[in-house]
């Protein structure tokens, strides 16, 4: 499904806001959205699930306009796994996937429910902790449930929240192979993700945000040194060994810390 | 396929929470059968079912169909009223210590009852050969409860509308109504005689020993359809349990179920209240051990949590009239015997990491 964004706005009630957001993301893409702490690349990932209401503009998954979709509905097509799952509380894998069901489901879950929420568990080889309780499960586990459950809503976007931080390698290498391979399977992807090497690695377009606005967008050529000092004030080197590209932060000798000094 | 599938085993799994909502279904009708048995006077089963079929002693009649089952009926609904709605609550708060209590319900309602009592004079009391307070007029005390318990629900939702239907906003609004009431019930209790304070102290003790056909068939008209919500609702009390992010996420309609929920629960809580005066820590502790058995998905939480509480506050009622028979103990007494040093148990002891 392929995502139009058309002079998006959206404010907090306080100073932050996203300012005319223009971009388009073709389906089946796997997207990030890279930028410093803050520069609203959460915002915009719940601007598009509609968990925050823009304040103007507009969003369209092919060619639909969805503002006026029941939240059930939006359901169906986007799922979104934030940063951090508000509560870890005493519930089975199974049953958290199974709730990925719940916009499918009215007044119990029908033996399809089930099916499915047991095929979305054996694809993301979580069958021998099925009947563990989430909150007994590593970091990297839990993220594969919660990616698990937005599968069960058999969306055709899947929106993810720094789906990487606090894993450890192997497991950042896993979930990211596990999105690449939903990519490829045609669900549109996006996440944020501060790993630049990670996201070069993966993803096939970036969109770059700065306080709030979009500060560049395009496919690998836009992770330049230059693009990447003026977002970050960080000097990097690039290296591109054919066609992988890794990228080295080196120290900001022109900015020396107090603690240095002192 | 020789090995079992994820689904088989979570179906057994599943099984064992099913198991225990019929051994609690059970256990609901032997104590009904108990509760009819036990008493001032013991009647056994075959004079029970005769006193139903209308034969029989008429002693037995009138000890059964007058006093008896209407109390055994009513404990049940208000028992299965306060946990279904401590359950609810719980997880519309995202709070183990929620239920309609923490917003306030029985400090409001306890106002309402003074107010009734010392403003509109309903409290004229005098003391029968049972050696309890009658109130010469208990409806009046009973709308006056609820309505000040609607008052306090509002309080409430007012704040919800004007700064989010989030468990911050509802729990810090319900704690500052609550001892706002609490302060009011003081500054009445300055103004009332000796027999409006006692009159007030009686109705603060819940106690079921006021139940009649009418309060039960009013109490049934209420009970009824929250419970019928709250099981229709058990779906998206998981949601809001993972986040209000996720459950938005999910296609939940965060603010209304949590705005009605706390709507709903308050009302039949104050519903309860208003009839029977506080039962404390049932709406609390019940939820508690329900979990402790089948675990946290409300699916099965909220159902058992029904039967469970009607049992919970049946087994507690029968005890009450019973331990030191003659002497009847209003549950209300019991139920915080009971219940706070079982909630600090579960507490300690059963705390899941969060
Ligand atoms: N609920 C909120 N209310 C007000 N301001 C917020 C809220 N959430 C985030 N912000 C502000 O919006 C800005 C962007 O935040 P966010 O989208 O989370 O950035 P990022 O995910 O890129 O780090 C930050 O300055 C943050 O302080
Ligand atoms: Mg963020």
């Amino acid at each position: 499904m392929k995502i139009f964004i058309n002079n998006l706005n959206f404010s907090y009630n306080g100073s932050f806001s996203l300012k005319d957001i223009n971009e388009h993301i073709g389906a089946g893409e796997f997207t990030a959205f890279v930028g410093p702490n803050g520069s609203g690349k959460s915002t915009l990932l719940k601007c598009i699930d509609r968990i925050l209401i823009p304040d103007n503009g507009e969003i369209l998954f092919n060619d639909q306009d969805i503002s006026n979709y029941s939240r059930e509905k939006v359901a169906k097509i986007i799922a979104y796994v934030p940063q951090n799952e508000g509560n870890i509380y005493p519930v089975t894998v199974f049953d958290a996937v199974l709730l990925g069901r719940k916009p499918y489901v009215n007044w119990a879950p029908s033996k399809n429910d089930f099916d499915k929420t047991a095929e979305v568990i054996e694809k993301l080889d979580l069958e021998d902790i099925a009947l563990k309780e989430i909150y007994k499960l590593s970091g990297g586990q839990r993220q594969r449930v919660y990616i698990a459950r937005a599968l069960a809503q058999e969306p055709k976007v899947l929106l993810l929240d720094e789906p990487t931080a606090n894993l450890d390698l192997r497991h950042q290498l896993e979930v990211l192979e596990i999105l690449k391979l939903l990519s490829e399977k045609g669900i549109t992807i996006i996440i944020a993700i501060h790993d630049l090497n990670m996201a070069v690695k993966f993803c096939s377009k970036f969109i770059m945000l700065n306080e709030g606005e979009i500060f560049a967008t395009g496919g690998k050529e836009i992770i330049t040194s230059g693009n990447i000092k003026k977002l970050y004030r960080v000097k990097v080197k690039i290296i591109n060994e054919d066609g992988e590209i890794i990228i080295i932060p080196l120290s900001n000798n022109d900015k020396p810390m107090k603690l240095a000094l002192a | 396929m020789t090995t079992e599938t994820t689904y088989q085993k979570y179906q057994a799994y599943v099984k064992r929470k099913i198991v225990f909502i019929i051994i609690i279904t059970f256990l609901l009708l032997f104590f009904m059968v108990t509760g009819l048995v036990f008493g001032s006077v013991k009647i056994s089963l075959s004079d029970i079912i005769s006193a139903i079929t209308g034969n029989g002693e008429q002693t037995h009649i009138q000890i059964i169909t007058n006093i008896r089952l209407p109390r055994v009926l009513s404990a049940i609904l208000a028992g299965a009223a306060l946990s279904v709605a401590g359950a609810a609550m719980q997880s519309i708060l995202r709070n183990p210590l929620g239920s309609p209590f923490t917003l306030g319900i029985s400090n409001a309602a306890a106002f309402g009852a003074a107010f009734a009592i010392i403003i509109l004079g309903a409290g004229d009391t005098h003391s029968n050969v049972a050696d309890s307070v009658i109130l010469n007029n208990p409806y009046l005390v009973t709308v006056s409860a609820f309505a000040w318990s609607l008052v306090s629900t509002g309080i409430i939702l007012f704040m919800a509308k004007y700064k989010g239907a989030t468990p911050e906003v509802m729990i810090l609004t319900g704690i500052v109504a609550g001892s706002l009431f609490m302060a009011g019930t003081t500054s009445l209790q300055f103004f009332a005689d000796d027999v409006e304070l006692s009159s007030i102290v009686f109705w603060t003790f819940g106690d079921l020993g006021r139940a009649s056909w009418r309060d039960f068939w009013f109490l049934l008209i209420v009970v009824v359809p929250s419970t019928i919500y709250f099981i229709k609702n058990r779906w998206n009390y998981n949601t809001l349990n993972a986040g209000d992010e996720t459950a938005k996420s999910l296609g939940v309609n965060v603010e209304k179920v949590r705005t009605r929920g706390m709507i709903i629960a308050s009302l039949s809580t104050a519903f309860a209240v208003s009839f029977f005066g506080i039962i404390a820590f049932v709406g609390l502790v019940v939820p508690h051990i329900v979990r402790r058995f089948i675990g946290g998905d409300e699916r099965f939480l909220i159902p058992a949590s029904v039967l469970f509480g009607g049992m919970f506050l049946l087994f507690s009622d029968t005890i009450a009239r019973t331990i030191i028979s003659p002497i009847v103990l209003p549950v209300g007494i019991l139920t915080s015997f009971l219940g706070a040093p079982l909630f600090i148990y579960l507490l300690l002891k059963g705390m899941k990491r969060r």
